[in-house]
């Protein structure tokens, strides 16, 4: 996110800098020599070097008091400074520069350190008010979803396997599912894109992960007689954030089963690879020409323009995102007619995320 | 038959918990605040809480850290709209067991539920009768009509999970969840070698099938 992150600073004094000064001053140190000296020619050699001598203690006392001063009221605030946006950029709102001077002489750093708090104090506050925001949409959203999806499981139950009725209430379940999905979506999405999110990165088990996935989709396999063909080995270590992963696999996964027609295939396979480990969805809908496949990431786009089968064009983006985020890569192949398939690859050693 | 005290501020999701709860063999309660569930707290005795996170006055948080205080041993489930992983980890930080994320499904509730309380050792009495197949949990006893066959503890706790929820799949780790006093280095394997000793034993029996879900896990179908 910074390109500038892995540059040293340097703000020391260099040699160069020493050769000038030296140089400098003994032009000056000489020019009334120059103008007023008559036998300037005539100079005594010995007196010479003394002179040159002299020269170069006074330059190396000029040099080292002027660096130290620029140190200290320049260099040494810069760099805290620094310091402080670094952690702002970071997320850390609670910094505060303590002013250099408390005299009253009050210099363009201090005034520039105060309006620096006076920002991050800004950023802080709005950054806790947004975040409230996306808590209380996500609550105000999901508390009726909650009540409406468990009343309707509640009465399913009841309801005679097979009848109409508890079809009726399996299309409100479902759909229920399907809205809490998008709430879910457009908020992990403004989060992601408005701010450096701070991935929890955990070492789990992402066969278990994605096999306890697959199964909450098993209704619609059912439902919809799809071949389900899983190759996922019985354990893979994997350390990214478990959490957000699942966003990921959710998008996937409901893609396929979404558009894969009637008595279709799916497949799921996992397999470590040699620097990471690779996961392929893949479905026998009706696939996407190469216009589309290019423009799936982007926001708000739907293969579909009649928006028959119901999405909401977030989830991809979504996907995209995060996996950006982990430093992980994902590709689509995908033919009209023939189905797609998502390959997925993510990196199997931690990575320092930024 | 455990107790079970429900915290939530939304009297419908409340009152659907505890219903449903309630039809499936278990004692709930509910309290909409968290202050009249210290109330309820200090005149009953419960072996689970269910709790909401925002909530008026005392968000829960606050008081699952407070329940903590008082009784460390009692599970906890926080069911919940937030699902950010800073309010994931402060549950956790706060002393919480186990975290559902709303709009949430009801078997998964029960089932987490179950898995807390066996995990906190509360006796869950509970019959299974599936066609002339006959299961006690408490006797930890299974009989087919009038034939008693012998079981082991998690052959039997296999067989249970499955048949509570016939046509479910659960994948192999899931069933391993219910060896959870052994450690979880335990391989996936173990479970194919409870199946294969679980079918044999009821080879004989037609009431129900455990048919294996390739790749995936197995899952128990009732024959009609």
């Amino acid at each position: 996110m910074n390109p500038f992150k892995h540059l040293q600073t340097r703000n020391s004094i260099s040699p160069w800098d020493y050769l000038w000064s030296f140089l400098l001053l003994t032009v000056i140190a000489s020019l009334p020599a120059f103008l007023y000296g008559k036998r300037f020619l005539q100079l005594n050699n010995s007196y010479f070097k003394w002179y040159l001598l002299y020269l170069v203690l006074v330059s190396s006392i000029f040099v080292s008091i002027v660096s130290y001063r620029k140190y200290v009221t320049f260099d040494l605030p810069i760099r805290h400074l620094n310091q402080a946006t670094k952690k702002v950029s970071q997320g850390d709102f609670s910094v505060y520069l303590q002013p250099i001077h408390n005299d009253g002489n009050i210099s363009d750093l201090d005034q520039m350190f105060e309006n620096f708090n006076t920002m991050v104090a800004e950023l802080g506050s709005a950054e806790t008010m947004k975040n409230d925001f996306v808590a209380n949409v996500s609550h105000e959203f999901k508390a009726p979803l909650a009540v409406i999806k468990s009343y309707a499981s509640t009465m399913q139950e009841e309801a005679e396997a097979g009848s109409e009725l508890a079809g009726s209430l399996q299309t409100i379940i479902d759909q229920t599912d399907k809205m809490a999905l998008l709430v879910t979506n457009v908020l992990k999405l403004t989060k992601i894109e408005t701010q450096a999110v701070q991935p929890n990165v955990q070492d789990y088990d992402l066969s278990r992960q994605l096999t306890d996935l697959i199964l909450t989709f098993e209704k619609i396999w059912e439902e919809k007689q799809i071949a389900l063909q899983v190759e996922i080995p019985d354990q893979l270590r994997l350390q990214t954030d478990p959490e957000m992963m699942v966003l990921v696999w959710q998008n996937l996964l409901s893609n396929a089963f979404k558009f894969t027609p009637m008595g279709g295939s799916v497949t799921v396979a996992a397999k470590q690879v040699d620097d990471g480990i690779e996961v392929r969805v893949k479905d026998t809908g009706p696939g996407m020409s190469e216009e589309t496949v290019k423009k799936i990431f982007e926001k708000f786009y739907q293969g579909d323009q009649s928006h028959a089968t119901s999405g909401n064009g977030l989830g991809l983006a979504l996907v995209d995102r995060i996996i950006h985020l982990m430093a992980g890569t994902i590709s689509v192949s995908s033919k009209l007619g023939q189905g797609s398939e998502f390959k997925v690859w993510l990196p199997a050693k931690k990575i320092n995320i930024i | 038959m455990a107790n079970i005290l429900v915290v939530e501020d939304d009297t419908k999701f409340n009152q659907i918990m505890c219903l449903y709860l309630n039809n499936h063999g278990q004692r709930a309660q509910a309290a909409f605040q968290a202050q009249e569930a210290y109330t309820k707290m200090y005149n009953h005795l419960f072996d689970l809480i269910i709790s909401d996170v925002m909530m008026p006055n005392i968000d829960g948080f606050e008081f699952a850290e407070k329940v903590r205080q008082i009784n460390p041993t009692i599970p906890i489930l926080f069911v919940t709209a937030r699902d950010d992983i800073q309010s994931k980890r402060q549950g956790f930080e706060s002393g919480v067991d186990d975290y559902m994320v709303k709009p949430i499904d009801m078997t998964e509730l029960l089932l987490r539920v179950k898995a807390l309380l066996r995990r906190a050792n509360v006796a869950d009495n509970q019959r299974l009768e599936i066609g002339r197949t006959l299961m006690d949990s408490q006797a930890v006893s299974i009989s087919v009509g009038k034939e008693a066959i012998p079981v082991t503890v998690r052959e039997f706790n296999i067989l249970f999970k499955l048949l509570s929820y016939p046509n479910k799949t659960f994948s192999r780790a899931q069933l391993l969840d219910e060896f959870w006093d052994i450690d979880s280095s335990t391989s996936l394997r173990a479970v194919d070698v409870y199946i294969t000793k679980i079918r044999n034993k009821f080879a004989s029996c037609n009431d129900f099938q455990i048919m294996t879900v390739h790749g995936l896990g197995y899952k128990a179908v009732i024959s009609s």
